[in-house]
C-alpha cells in the first residue's frame, strides 16, 4: 500500500523532536451493507475507508493524525506537522525497517468481492423465508448482510513493517411478532473473520427459525415482574455478562488510570473459584480472530481470571509503557480515524462440569435468561446492565412460563464472587463493541452459568 | 478535490437519470490531559465523498474517501448496487426547495485562541476538579476538541449548497471515593463561542453529581412517583425517536402508523423539531437531501401531528419532505434539535411537592434495554430517594420500568428547565405519577 522507503523516510522524520517511538497504520477497506425488509431489498451501500493514520509517542504522551493521501509528499507532511508539536532533541533512534508476515489464523475463500450483490442476496431470502413462514404472528422481517474486506500495513519505529488481510463477514435478521396489536421483536447474527464459505455451511433456517420462535413467544409472554433473583444465564450471548461486568475493566484503556475497580488487583481473588475467564483473539477464523492486531503484533491467548485469580490485563504498547506489563496483542481500532488501544477479541468463561439440565433442576425460584440483548457498564464503578430478550421464569427446578422486559444489573466486582455452576456447553455470540477507539467485531462467549442474588427490573406488577 | 461536473457529466452517459454527491469535510484538533500533562493531541482534516444515483428508478450508494478514486469504478459500482434492489420504493434527486431560511451564527472565535492557552484552560478545568473537594480521587478524562464541520451537495438537477459550522467542546470525568464507594461525574459542554467554555461551571458540574451519588444503594422495589431530570429525559426521548420517524412508519416499525391527528399524549405535551434554533450546535439551514428545514410540532397538545420525512418517506405517505432527510450510509430520517416543550415549575418545585419518590438522573444502557415499537423500556438508573420534599439520599442499581407512551399521558407536571444536548434532543425534567422500580 505504501513503499517500505517512504515509510522508512515518514518514520524517520517523525522522531526528530524527541520522539521515542512512531508508528505508520493504513487501510484500504470496503464495505458492502445490504438490507432486506418484508423480503424485498430497500438498500444497497458500498463504503470505501481509504487513509494513512501516524502518531508519535514521547513516553506516554501521543501525538496522531491522519490523511486520505497516499502520495510521500503527503505522508512526509504528516510527519513533519506531527513532530513539530513536540518540541525535543533527536534522541538518535535510527529507523531499519523489515518486511514481516503475519500468523495464519483467519483465512477467507469465498472473498467478498467474488461474489455479485444477486448470489449474496440469496442467503437473504433464504433466512427471510424461513422467519416469513414460521407463523402467521410475524409481522415484519428485516435481514441485514454486512461484508468488509480491509487490508492493512503496520510500520514502526522498532523496525516492522507488516501487512494483512481482514475480512468481516455477517447476517443478521430481526423478527417482528404481533399478536393483539401488541408488537415484539428478536434478533441474532451470524459473523466470522472468513468469507462467504461461512453461510455456506450454516443452517441458516434453524438460525431463522429460533428468531421467529423468540418474537412468537415473547409477544404471548407476561411481563417480568422486578426484584432480587437467581438467574441462569444461558450460553452463547450470554457471555455479554462477562464482556460488561468485568473484561471493559480489565482493559488498559481504564486501568492505566487508575480508574478501574480491578486496578492493583493482579494476583488477588476476583471471582468465585469456579471461574476462568479468557480472551483468545487466535481462535480460527472466529468473528473476533485476527491474524495481528492494529500494532502488528500476534495476537494471543490471554487466561483473565483463573480459577478465581485475576491474571493478566489487556495491554496495548502505549499502556504498557505507563502499566509496566507486557502487551497482549489486544490493540484494535475501528480504523485508521480512530487511535488503538487495548480491546477484547473473543472472550469467554471457560467451560465447567454441571450439565445444563442440572443447572436448571438445582434452581428452585428464578430466571432463566435464554437470550441477551446489549448492555454497558461504567468500569470506574463497575455498575453494569443489560437486557434479556427472551427470558423464562424457574420454579421448582423447571422452566416455566416466558417473561419479556427483563434487564439485569449489578456491578462488576460482586457479580463475578456470585458465579456459583458453569455448565459443559460452551459457545459464542458475535457483537459490535463500542468504546475509545471505535466500534469492533467481538465474540463473547460463555456456557451456561448461574448468578446467585442478581437485581432484575421488571415492568410487570407483583 | 474530485471533479463533480466530471462525475455528473460521465454518470448521465452512461444512463444513471440522476446523481448527487454529498460531500462532507472536517477539521478537527483535540487535546486531552492526564495529571496536568497533556497526554494526547490530534490534528486532522478529512473529506468523505457519499454519492448516490438513480439507475433504472432504483437508489444506490457509494461512500468513498480517496479523491483520486476513478470515476468509472465509481459509475460501476453504482450500478452494481442499484441492479440488487427490489423494493418498489420511489425516489428522488432534489432540484431545491423555493428558498433557504438564514441562520444567525456568532463568531466562535476558535481560531483567535492559541493552543497553548487551550491547554492553559484544561489544566484550569482539571485542576479546580480536583480541588473542589478531598474527595475527588482521580481525573480520568480531560479533553478539549474543536471542530469545523462542512457539508456541499451537488447534483444532476443544478441543486449546489453549502453549510459549514465551527463548534468546540470540554469533556471532564471525575471519580470520587469514599471508603468502599466509587462514584462518577462526567460533564460535557459544547459550544459555537469559544467564551462559553467556562472551567469553573463544568467542573463544578462534574464534581457536584460524582459527589453527591457517593454512598449509593438500592431501594426497595415497588411503584414511586418519579421525576426523570431534563438531561435523562432527553436520553428518554431519543431513545424513542424512531417512534416519529417517516422511515420506521414505512417499514411498520412504529405504533403510531394510521395515528395522524389522534391524541396519543397528555393535554399539556408538545413535542417540537426546531432546526433553526439559535444556540444549538445541531442547527442547520437544509437537510442532507437539500431540502429547507423548518420548525414544526410532531405533538401538539397531545395530539400526533406529523411524522419527521426525508423525501422518499413523504412520497411513500403522499405528503412534502418535512426536510428531516439525515444521512446514515443510505438516506434515514432523524430530528434536528428534537425536544419536548418546558412547562412552568422549576424542578425545585417539583421535588418541594413529591412527598416520597426518586429523582433520576442518569438512565443507562438504553441502547438494549427499550423496545422503540412498543414503547417499554427498562433502564438501569441512578439518582436520589425524595422524602417530604427533599432529597434524603442517593440511588443507585435500581431499574425503572415502562411504556413511552402510557408515560407521557400519565404525567404529574412537566418542568421548565429544557435541556437541549449536543445530539440535538432536548426535554425538561418531568414528574411521573408512578413507575414500576426494581431495586431491593
Amino acid at each position: 500500500m505504501i513503499k517500505l522507503e517512504i515509510c522508512q523516510e515518514a518514520l524517520q522524520e517523525c522522531l526528530k523532536t524527541g520522539g521515542d517511538f512512531a508508528e505508520i497504520f493504513a487501510e484500504n477497506t470496503t464495505k458492502n451493507v445490504i438490507e432486506m425488509t418484508s423480503g424485498k431489498v430497500n438498500n444497497a451501500s458500498t463504503i470505501n475507508n481509504y487513509g494513512v493514520a501516524i502518531r508519535i509517542l514521547k513516553g506516554y504522551q501521543q501525538v496522531s493524525g491522519y490523511t486520505n493521501d497516499f502520495s510521500r509528499e503527503s505522508i512526509i507532511k504528516l510527519a513533519k506537522d506531527l513532530s513539530s508539536s513536540l518540541n525535543g532533541e533527536d534522541l538518535g533512534i535510527k529507523v531499519e525497517l523489515k518486511e514481516e508476515k503475519p500468523n495464519k489464523i483467519v483465512n477467507s475463500i469465498r472473498k467478498p468481492s467474488s461474489l455479485s450483490n444477486e448470489e449474496k442476496v440469496v442467503y437473504m431470502q433464504k433466512v427471510y423465508s424461513a422467519i416469513k413462514d414460521y407463523s402467521s404472528e410475524i409481522a415484519q422481517v428485516m435481514c441485514y448482510l454486512t461484508d468488509e474486506e480491509q487490508h492493512v500495513l503496520v510500520a514502526n519505529s522498532q523496525g516492522k513493517y507488516i501487512e494483512d488481510d481482514r475480512s468481516h463477514l455477517r447476517i443478521s435478521a430481526n423478527a417482528v411478532a404481533s399478536f393483539n396489536g401488541e408488537m415484539q421483536t428478536a434478533s441474532d447474527s451470524i459473523g466470522a473473520n472468513c468469507g462467504y464459505e461461512l453461510l455456506d455451511h450454516a443452517d441458516l433456517e434453524g438460525f431463522a427459525k429460533e428468531i421467529a420462535s423468540a418474537a412468537v413467544t415473547m409477544v404471548h409472554a407476561d411481563e417480568m415482574v422486578g426484584g432480587v433473583y437467581d438467574v441462569v444465564i444461558h450460553n452463547a450471548f450470554g457471555g455479554v455478562l462477562l464482556h460488561e461486568a468485568c473484561v471493559h475493566g480489565l482493559e488498559a484503556t481504564s486501568v492505566a488510570k487508575g480508574a478501574s475497580v480491578f486496578c492493583g488487583k493482579l494476583g488477588q481473588k476476583i471471582a468465585s473459584d469456579i471461574v476462568t475467564a479468557i480472551d483468545d483473539g487466535t481462535r480460527e477464523n472466529q468473528w473476533g480472530s485476527l491474524n495481528m492486531d492494529d500494532e502488528g503484533n500476534p495476537t494471543q491467548k490471554n487466561v483473565l481470571i483463573e480459577n478465581g485469580i485475576l491474571k493478566s490485563y489487556l495491554v496495548d504498547y502505549r499502556n504498557s509503557r505507563k502499566m509496566n506489563h507486557p502487551i497482549t496483542g489486544s490493540s484494535r481500532r475501528q480504523n485508521y480515524r480512530f487511535s488503538p488501544t487495548s480491546r477484547m477479541t473473543n472472550t469467554f468463561f471457560a467451560p465447567g462440569n454441571d450439565k445444563f439440565e442440572d443447572i436448571i433442576k438445582n434452581t428452585k425460584f428464578g430466571l432463566f435468561a435464554k437470550k441477551m440483548g446489549g448492555g454497558s457498564v461504567n468500569p470506574a464503578t463497575g455498575e453494569f446492565n443489560f437486557a434479556v430478550s427472551e427470558g423464562y421464569m424457574i420454579e421448582d427446578g423447571k422452566i416455566t412460563k416466558p417473561v419479556r422486559g427483563a434487564t439485569l444489573v449489578g456491578s462488576g466486582a460482586q457479580v463475578l464472587m456470585n458465579v456459583d455452576m458453569i455448565g459443559d456447553n460452551l459457545d459464542f455470540g458475535h457483537g459490535m463493541c463500542g468504546s475509545a477507539s471505535g466500534s469492533i467485531p467481538t465474540d463473547v462467549g460463555q456456557p451456561t452459568i448461574r448468578v446467585k442474588n442478581m437485581v432484575v427490573g421488571g415492568r410487570g406488577a407483583k | 478535490m474530485m471533479n463533480f461536473k466530471e462525475l455528473i457529466k460521465k454518470a448521465k452517459q452512461e444512463n444513471i437519470e440522476d446523481i448527487e454527491i454529498y460531500n462532507s469535510g472536517s477539521k478537527t484538533l483535540s487535546i486531552s490531559l492526564f495529571k496536568g500533562e497533556v497526554d494526547e493531541s490530534k490534528i486532522f482534516s478529512s473529506n468523505v465523498y457519499s454519492v448516490r444515483a438513480i439507475h433504472n428508478g432504483k437508489m444506490a450508494y457509494l461512500t468513498f474517501e480517496d479523491e483520486n478514486t476513478d470515476v468509472d469504478k465509481v459509475i460501476k459500482q453504482l450500478k452494481e448496487n442499484a441492479s440488487v434492489l427490489t423494493a418498489g420504493e420511489e425516489v428522488e434527486i432534489f432540484a431545491g426547495s423555493e428558498s433557504y431560511p438564514t441562520l444567525e451564527r456568532p463568531e466562535g472565535g476558535f481560531d483567535k485562541v492559541s493552543i497553548a492557552d487551550k491547554i492553559a484552560i484544561l489544566k484550569e478545568t482539571e485542576k479546580l476538579a480536583s480541588e473542589m473537594d478531598s474527595r475527588i480521587a482521580l481525573i480520568n478524562h480531560c479533553s478539549y476538541s474543536e471542530s469545523t464541520a462542512s457539508v456541499h451537495i451537488i447534483n444532476s438537477k443544478g441543486l449546489d449548497l453549502y453549510r459549514k459550522e465551527t463548534y468546540g467542546y470540554i469533556v471532564l470525568g471525575v471519580v470520587a471515593r469514599e471508603g468502599e464507594s466509587n462514584q462518577v461525574g462526567f460533564e460535557v459542554k459544547i459550544a459555537l463561542k469559544y467564551d462559553e467554555l467556562d472551567p469553573n461551571k463544568i467542573a463544578k458540574k462534574a464534581v457536584d453529581k460524582a459527589i453527591s451519588m457517593l454512598g449509593a444503594a438500592p431501594v426497595d422495589s415497588k411503584v414511586y412517583p418519579v421525576i426523570i431530570e431534563n438531561e435523562a429525559m432527553a436520553d428518554l426521548l431519543d431513545g424513542f425517536q424512531s417512534m416519529f420517524s417517516g422511515e420506521a412508519a414505512m417499514k411498520k416499525l412504529t405504533s403510531l402508523v394510521g395515528k395522524e391527528n389522534q391524541k396519543i399524549m397528555q393535554d399539556n405535551v408538545n413535542i417540537i423539531d426546531d432546526p433553526l434554533m439559535a444556540d444549538s450546535v445541531n442547527s442547520q439551514p437544509f437537510d442532507d437531501e437539500g431540502v429547507a428545514c423548518y420548525k414544526k410540532n410532531v405533538v401538539e397538545n397531545g395530539v400526533f401531528k406529523t411524522f419527521l420525512h426525508n423525501l422518499k418517506t413523504a412520497k411513500k405517505f403522499g405528503v412534502k419532505s418535512t426536510g428531516n432527510g439525515a444521512k446514515a450510509g443510505s438516506m434515514g430520517v432523524s430530528g434536528v434539535n428534537l425536544y419536548i416543550d418546558k412547562g412552568i415549575k422549576t424542578k425545585e418545585e417539583l421535588i418541594a411537592e413529591t412527598e416520597e419518590g426518586l429523582l433520576i438522573t442518569d438512565l443507562s444502557g438504553l441502547h438494549a434495554g427499550l423496545n422503540p415499537i412498543s414503547g417499554d423500556f427498562s433502564a438501569q438508573s441512578s439518582g436520589y430517594y425524595i422524602k417530604n420534599g427533599k432529597i434524603e439520599k442517593p440511588v443507585t442499581l435500581i431499574v425503572v420500568s415502562g411504556n413511552f407512551l402510557k408515560m407521557m399521558n400519565d404525567i404529574n407536571e412537566i418542568g421548565s428547565d429544557l435541556f437541549i444536548g449536543s445530539n440535538g434532543v432536548g426535554a425538561p425534567s418531568i414528574k411521573f405519577n408512578g413507575l414500576p422500580v426494581s431495586g431491593k
